[in-house]
């Protein structure tokens, strides 16, 4: 059939299903609590973790990250060329979660998971009002890798998921970066996992779906190689390396003595189709940088590095670049 | 005015019928045909063609879901209004972006179809939509029955745009597998 006979018939679904969805009242996600929440939570795990087209069209991995970080065909070419089966899972407390695929470009990794419960019911029950967002806890062994950080929600370095109360799987993707080249194993956890929903008063209500147990040995672990690729450009600014690849945009930059992230530097990301990707670093008067940034400082060079970007919220082809902007300058993406 | 007495004032022919529609369902039908023509000089035209199309139809017929009944109006006029400026080259780009995201389920579909055959095809998307929790059919039923952008669906719902495009991807590939298990031989 057709899609314009199919568009058409679309417009003879029962009414009873036209008149919910003409008559239907959307739910806004609400800012305030929810979000100070998050990024308080993100700055609590940072700071215990930093110091430690068509259905089966794009491949098997292409196919696992379609839903999450881009479903073109483009997208999907690079998510096969950069990314890897794992097929690792863990169960603990009637909850089974496996970490299905991994993509990589040689300095950040994404990893998708899959949260089942063994027995098939609903993670979180359908006709869940007021549901916001699934949270869990993630980490790492060692300092390798830190929690990426994503544009789109500058503060909540927690990664994304695809579920809908009455879903019987969830999918959520963690989103790492590497402190130099790429670990050749990944080894890490979730745990705490939860459904928050806006509550009546304004405030969250977080309900917990499993935890994984209390103790970080009870908690989902995975561990497994990390198969090494690399797709990136290096563009040298006047005072900072500019890194881009499909998967992040990242600036880095050294400056003398220790010091703390001037309030505001300027890094952007200008597509062709003229969409700008704004990394630009501030900080607000809660004194929350968005997006985060680190800063390392080295005492014997008196010196303090930093870093600031974030992984896209989709795998973003490299032909689709026009420039990365730094502190007013523009830098064409070769 | 509830919708049964202004279905009553459409059988006796009162004009008052026309004015009490546009009065309680004016602005939602301006909404859907917005969405669909993205001009507003065209979308009142839409409406106001809505409102004689409901006058030469009722009766005979006598709709339970008045709403959905004038929004189905609305949207077919607003779609033929919209195809005819896609031959005019004017503004068909979305039109063949939502026909293309349909055709990655209704080409497992064989054609042509007869009418007892778009039933079968009707009746397994009604069951399917029914079977999906509430906000994921609304979302289905805004970009393809209302025909809204991803943009607007995802600000209606405070998702972003990728989030409602997964959603949108997800369940796609769910009814073409639906339609594939039914085999519909046509």
């Amino acid at each position: 059939m057709k899609g314009e006979k199919m568009l058409n018939l679309m417009g003879q679904v029962d009414e009873s299903l036209i008149e919910e969805a003409m008559t239907a009242q959307p739910t806004r996600r609400k800012l305030g609590r929810t979000v100070w929440a998050v990024a308080i939570a993100a700055v609590l795990v940072l700071s215990l973790t930093v110091g430690a087209a068509a259905a089966g069209a794009f491949g098997p991995i292409g196919d696992l990250f379609a839903p999450l970080f881009g479903a073109s065909e483009s997208q999907a070419a690079i998510i096969e060329r950069l990314g890897q089966p794992i097929g690792v899972s863990d169960t603990q407390g009637g909850v089974t979660v496996t970490a299905e695929a991994a993509i990589n470009d040689g300095k950040n990794l994404v990893v998708l998971y899959s949260v089942t419960k063994d027995d098939g019911s609903a993670l979180v029950s359908e006709g869940t009002e007021r549901f916001d967002q699934l949270a869990w806890n993630a980490g790492m062994d060692g300092d390798t890798l830190h929690f990426a950080f994503s544009q789109r929600e500058p503060n909540d370095p927690l990664g994304d998921f695809d579920y809908t109360p009455g879903d019987s799987t969830a999918r959520i993707i963690q989103k790492f970066t590497a402190e130099a080249g790429m670990p050749d194993r990944f080894t890490g956890y979730l745990s705490d996992l939860e459904y928050w929903c806006d509550g009546t008063d304004g405030y969250t209500e977080v309900h917990r779906i499993a935890s994984g147990g209390e103790k970080k040995d009870d908690f989902w672990w995975f561990d497994f190689p990390i198969v090494p690729a690399k797709e990136a450009v290096t563009i040298q600014a006047q005072d900072a390396e500019l890194h881009v690849s499909p998967l992040a945009l990242e600036a880095q930059f050294t400056v003398q003595g220790r010091k703390e992230l001037a309030n505001q530097q300027v890094l952007a990301l200008r597509l062709k189709d003229g969409r700008v990707l704004d990394y630009s670093s501030v900080t607000d008067d809660n004194g929350i940088r968005s997006p985060m940034s680190r800063a390392q400082y080295d005492e014997q060079q008196d010196t303090t590095l930093f870093t600031l970007g974030g992984v896209f919220d989709e795998v973003i082809p490299l032909e689709e670049m026009d420039c990365v902007i730094f502190n007013g300058t523009a830098y064409p993406v070769k | 005015m509830e919708d049964q007495e202004i279905v009553e004032l459409y059988w006796n022919r009162s004009e008052d019928a026309i004015f009490a529609t546009s009065v309680k369902y004016g602005a939602y039908l301006r909404t859907v045909a917005n969405h669909i023509l993205h001009n507003e000089a065209d979308a009142e035209e839409c409406v106001n063609d809505t409102y004689m199309k409901a006058w030469e139809s009722i009766p005979p017929n006598r709709p339970r879901r008045f709403l959905a009944y004038l929004g189905s109006i609305t949207r077919n006029l607003s779609l033929n209004r919209l195809k005819q400026r896609a031959v005019q080259k004017r503004g068909g780009g979305e039109l063949e972006l939502l026909i293309s995201e349909v055709e990655e389920f209704s080409l497992s579909v064989p054609g042509p179809e007869s009418q007892a055959e778009e039933a079968a095809v009707l009746k397994i998307i009604n069951e399917y939509l029914r079977s999906q929790p509430q906000p994921k059919r609304r979302i289905f039923l805004k970009r393809y029955w209302s025909m809204m952008g991803v943009r607007e669906i995802a600000e209606e719902y405070g998702m972003t745009e990728s989030k409602v495009s997964s959603i949108l991807y997800r369940m796609r590939n769910e009814l073409k597998r639906q339609l594939e298990q039914e085999e519909i031989f046509l």
